[in-house]
C-alpha cells in the first residue's frame, strides 16, 4: 500500500506534468518603506503602535528606565513580576528593585503574576511591531500569559521595516529561523461580540515599550 | 430536480440547499443588519488602510505572482518543505482525505493519552470535521478563538471567515453564557469576553495538545506562520505539550522573503489592520530541555480533492486564496445571506468556487450561480484570484454534469441563437413573443399564474416586476414612419 504522503505527493506531481513553471517571483516585495532616519522611525514607531493601543515611551538610559519602570509598577500596584533571560530585563527591573521570576520556568506563578518584561530584538517603525526571537531571548510565556507586558526596546533595535527584522530572523538560529519567531503588534484584542473592540481577550491587556537611549 | 444531498469530502456540507437557506436567511432582519454592520465595517476599515498605501496594485501583482509560482510547481516546494521541515525537527503527516487527516490527529492524540486539546481557528479542520471525530473517541476539543468558542457552545458553525460568530447579537451570547456556563443573563462585551478568558487560560494549561492552522508555509526554510489577534494561538501551541498544525497543501511559499508581501496584503484585506497583533513562525520544536515550547511539533499536510483543482487551468488559481475574507464583505449576495446559507465551510464567493470543486459540481449544484458576476470580489482580491471567471467555469461543469437540466435550457438556447442569426426568424419571434411577453408582465390573473409557474420567470420575478413590452416594436415603428 502506498503512504498518504508517496499517494498526495504523486499527486501533485501528476496534476502538474503538463503545467509549465510560472516565472519566478522572488525579489524584495514592494511598498518597503525608504531609509527613514532615527527619529522617523521612532516616530512612526510610537504613532502606529499607540495607533493600535499599544504605549510607547522613551527614555535615555537603563537608569531611566529602570525610574520609570518603578513608577508604572507604582501606578499599576504590581508585585509579582515575571522576567525573560535578557540581561537587559535583569538591569532595568533589578534597577527598581523589582525581585522579578523566570517567567519561562514556573508556569502556576506566571499565570498568577502582574506583569511580564522582556526586551525585543526588534522595533518595526513601519507597522509599530516588536519582533522577538527565541533564539535571543526566552520571551515565549513571559510577553503572553500575564495581562500586562513590558518591552525594553534599545533604540538602535527600532528598524525602517517588516524586511529589515524578518531577514535577520531568517538566519537568527544558526543560520536557520529560530523555533519561534514572535511579532507583537499591539495588545491582545477581539472584535468578536458584535465588533466591539475589547482588549486582553487571551493574551495582554496592555502594552508598554519603553525605548531607551532615546534623547528625552 | 432532485439533488444530491451530501458528499464525503466536506463536513456539515448542505450546499445543495443553498436556494431554500438564502430565502430563509432574507427574512432574517436582525441578521441581515448585523451583516450589512459587520460587512460594510471590514469593508470601510480596508479602504482606509489601503489608502496609505500607494503601492497596493503591485503588491497584489507580487502576491499574484508568488502563488503562479509555488502552484505551478507545488510538487517542488512540498518535497522542499517537507525536507526542510524535518531537519529541523518537525514530523512532517499527510492525508489524501478527510478519513486520513482525522486519523492522523486520532493516532496523535491516543499516544498523547490526550483528553483536553485545544484548537486556534482553522477552517481546515471544519472542512474534515475533526471536532466530531475526536469527539466521537471521547476526547474534548476545545475552540479557543473567542468566535469559534462561541459557535462551539451554542453548537452552530461559523458565519463568517473572519468573525465567525457575526450571526449572533450580544444579547443571544450573553444568554447563551448563562444557558451553558450559569453566568449572568445581562454581561457585556467586556465581561463576555473576561469570563470566556478565564474559562480558557484553565484549558490551555491542562490541555495535551494544540492544534493550529497555518497561514502560509515556507519551502526553503520548513517554517509556517499563523497569523491572529487574539492571543489564544500563541497559547494553544505554546503550553501544551505538542503542537500539530493542520494545513491543505496549497499553503506554500516558495521563499522566506515571500512573507513580506503577504503580511502586507492579508491583514489589510481581512480586517483592515497595517497588522494583526500577532504573528508566530515556528520552525521546528524547542532545541534544548531549558528552552520554551512544546516538545514536539506537527504538520498535517491535507489534499482532499486539491491535487485535483490543480490540473484545471482555469480553476488552478483557487488556490492562491490566502482566506483573507475580502471578497465575502464586498459580495452582493453575502452581504444579503450570511454564511450558513452556502451550506459549506467556506462561504461567499470564494466558497462558492472552491466547494463544488472540493466536493464535485453535484453536490453543490447552486453555489456557482449564487452570483451576480459583478466582479467586486476579483477587485478586491488581494491575490487578484479572477473569482468570476471562475463561477462560468464551474457553471459549464455543473451543465456538463447534470443531463437532466441541460436538454430544456439547450434547447432554448438553441432557439435563441437561430433567432438571433436570422432577421426573418428575429421579426417573427419577436411578433409571436411580445403578446405572450405581455401577458405574463400584465398585472392579470394570467400574467400572476404565468410569472408563478412558468420556468424561468419564477426566479427573475420573485423579488422584481416583469418589465412590460410595449405593444408596438421600435423596427415596426421606424418601419411606418419611413413609410
Ligand atoms: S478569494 Fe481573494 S478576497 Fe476572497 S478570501 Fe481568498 S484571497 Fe481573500
Amino acid at each position: 500500500m502506498t503512504s498518504a504522503r508517496e499517494a498526495v505527493l504523486g499527486a501533485v506531481r501528476r496534476a502538474l506534468d503538463k503545467v509549465p513553471a510560472a516565472p519566478t517571483a522572488a525579489g524584495p516585495s514592494p511598498a518597503r518603506p525608504d531609509d527613514w532616519t532615527a527619529a522617523e522611525r521612532v516616530e512612526r514607531f510610537r504613532a502606529k503602535l499607540e495607533g493600535v493601543g499599544g504605549v510607547v515611551h522613551e527614555v535615555a538610559d537603563a537608569a531611566a528606565a529602570a525610574t520609570l519602570l518603578g513608577e508604572l509598577r507604582d501606578a499599576g500596584g504590581w508585585s509579582e513580576v515575571a522576567i525573560s533571560d535578557e540581561p537587559l530585563v535583569a538591569e532595568v527591573t533589578g534597577g527598581c528593585g523589582i525581585e522579578g521570576f523566570d517567567g519561562g520556568s514556573d508556569r502556576t506563578r506566571l499565570e498568577a503574576c502582574d506583569v511580564g518584561v522582556t526586551t525585543a530584538q526588534f522595533a518595526v517603525a513601519e507597522t509599530g511591531t516588536l519582533v522577538l526571537l527565541s533564539s535571543a531571548e526566552r520571551h515565549r510565556l513571559t510577553s503572553l500569559l500575564p495581562p500586562v507586558h513590558v518591552a525594553l526596546v534599545p533604540l538602535e533595535r527600532v528598524v525602517t521595516g517588516l524586511g529589515d527584522a524578518l531577514g535577520h530572523a531568517r538566519t537568527a538560529g544558526d543560520g536557520s529561523p529560530p523555533p519561534l519567531v514572535t511579532l507583537i503588534t499591539g495588545p491582545s484584542r477581539t472584535g468578536d461580540i458584535e465588533l466591539q473592540m475589547v482588549m486582553g481577550v487571551h493574551g495582554p491587556r496592555d502594552l508598554h515599550v519603553i525605548l531607551i537611549g532615546a534623547a528625552s | 430536480m432532485k439533488l444530491p444531498e451530501t458528499a464525503s469530502n466536506m463536513a456539515h456540507l448542505n450546499a445543495n440547499a443553498f436556494g431554500a437557506a438564502a430565502r430563509a436567511a432574507l427574512e432574517d432582519q436582525p441578521l441581515r443588519s448585523a451583516l450589512a454592520k459587520a460587512t460594510d465595517t471590514f469593508a470601510d476599515r480596508r479602504g482606509r488602510v489601503l489608502d496609505e498605501m500607494p503601492a497596493w496594485e503591485e503588491l497584489r501583482t507580487h502576491g499574484n505572482a508568488i502563488k503562479a509560482e509555488a502552484l505551478s510547481r507545488l510538487d517542488h516546494h512540498l518535497a522542499h518543505f517537507v525536507r526542510e521541515a524535518e531537519a529541523r525537527g518537525t514530523k512532517v503527516h499527510f492525508a489524501r482525505n478527510r478519513a486520513e487527516a482525522c486519523q492522523v490527529v486520532e493516532g496523535l492524540a491516543d499516544r498523547l493519552g490526550a483528553r483536553t486539546i485545544v484548537k486556534s481557528k482553522s477552517m481546515v479542520t471544519e472542512e474534515i470535521g475533526l471536532n466530531a471525530a475526536l469527539e466521537a473517541r471521547g476526547l474534548e476539543p476545545v475552540e479557543t478563538d473567542l468566535g469559534e468558542w462561541i459557535v462551539q457552545l451554542a453548537g452552530e458553525t461559523p458565519s463568517h471567515i473572519i468573525v465567525p460568530a457575526i450571526h449572533k447579537s450580544k444579547d443571544e451570547i450573553a444568554r447563551l453564557f448563562q444557558e451553558k456556563l450559569g453566568t449572568d443573563g445581562d454581561l457585556d462585551a467586556e465581561e463576555l469576553t473576561a469570563v470566556a478568558r478565564k474559562i480558557l487560560r484553565g484549558t490551555y494549561l491542562e490541555a495535551e495538545l494544540g492544534i493550529s492552522g497555518v497561514n502560509f508555509a515556507i519551502a526553503e526554510t520548513g517554517s509556517f506562520l499563523v497569523l491572529e489577534n487574539e492571543g489564544n494561538a500563541r497559547l494553544s501551541t505554546s503550553l501544551p505539550r505538542v503542537h500539530l498544525a493542520v494545513m491543505g497543501l496549497e499553503k506554500l511559499l516558495p521563499r522566506w522573503q515571500d512573507l513580506e508581501t503577504f503580511l502586507r496584503l492579508l491583514p489589510r484585506s481581512g480586517t483592515g489592520q497595517h497588522l494583526t497583533s500577532y504573528q508566530s513562525i515556528f520552525t521546528g520544536p524547542k532545541q534544548s530541555p531549558e528552552d520554551e515550547g512544546p516538545d514536539e511539533v506537527h504538520v498535517l499536510i491535507l489534499d482532499n480533492g486539491r491535487s485535483a483543482v490543480l490540473e484545471d487551468d482555469v480553476a488552478r488559481e483557487t488556490l492562491a486564496c490566502i482566506r483573507c475574507g475580502a471578497c465575502l464583505n464586498v459580495c452582493p449576495v453575502y452581504r444579503q445571506v450570511g454564511g450558513h446559507a452556502y451550506g459549506s465551510v467556506y462561504p461567499g464567493p470564494i466558497g462558492a468556487i472552491v466547494t463544488p470543486q472540493l466536493v464535485g459540481t453535484e453536490s453543490a449544484v447552486p453555489l456557482p450561480s449564487a452570483s451576480s458576476l459583478c466582479g467586486a470580489c476579483r477587485d478586491v482580491c488581494p491575490v487578484k484570484i479572477d473569482i468570476p471567471r471562475i463561477l462560468l467555469h464551474l457553471r459549464g461543469k455543473v451543465v456538463e454534469r447534470m443531463p437532466t437540466r441541460a436538454p430544456l435550457e439547450r434547447l432554448g438556447f438553441r432557439m435563441w441563437s437561430l433567432a438571433a442569426r436570422s432577421p426573418r426568424a428575429w421579426r417573427i419571434a419577436t411578433r409571436v413573443g411580445r403578446p405572450l411577453a405581455r401577458l405574463a408582465a400584465s398585472p392579470s390573473g394570467v400574467g400572476r399564474l404565468a410569472r408563478r409557474l412558468v420556468p424561468p420567470l419564477q426566479g427573475w420575478t420573485h423579488g422584481r416586476a416583469l418589465p412590460r413590452a410595449a405593444k408596438v416594436s421600435f423596427r415596426e415603428r421606424y418601419a411606418r414612419r419611413e413609410a
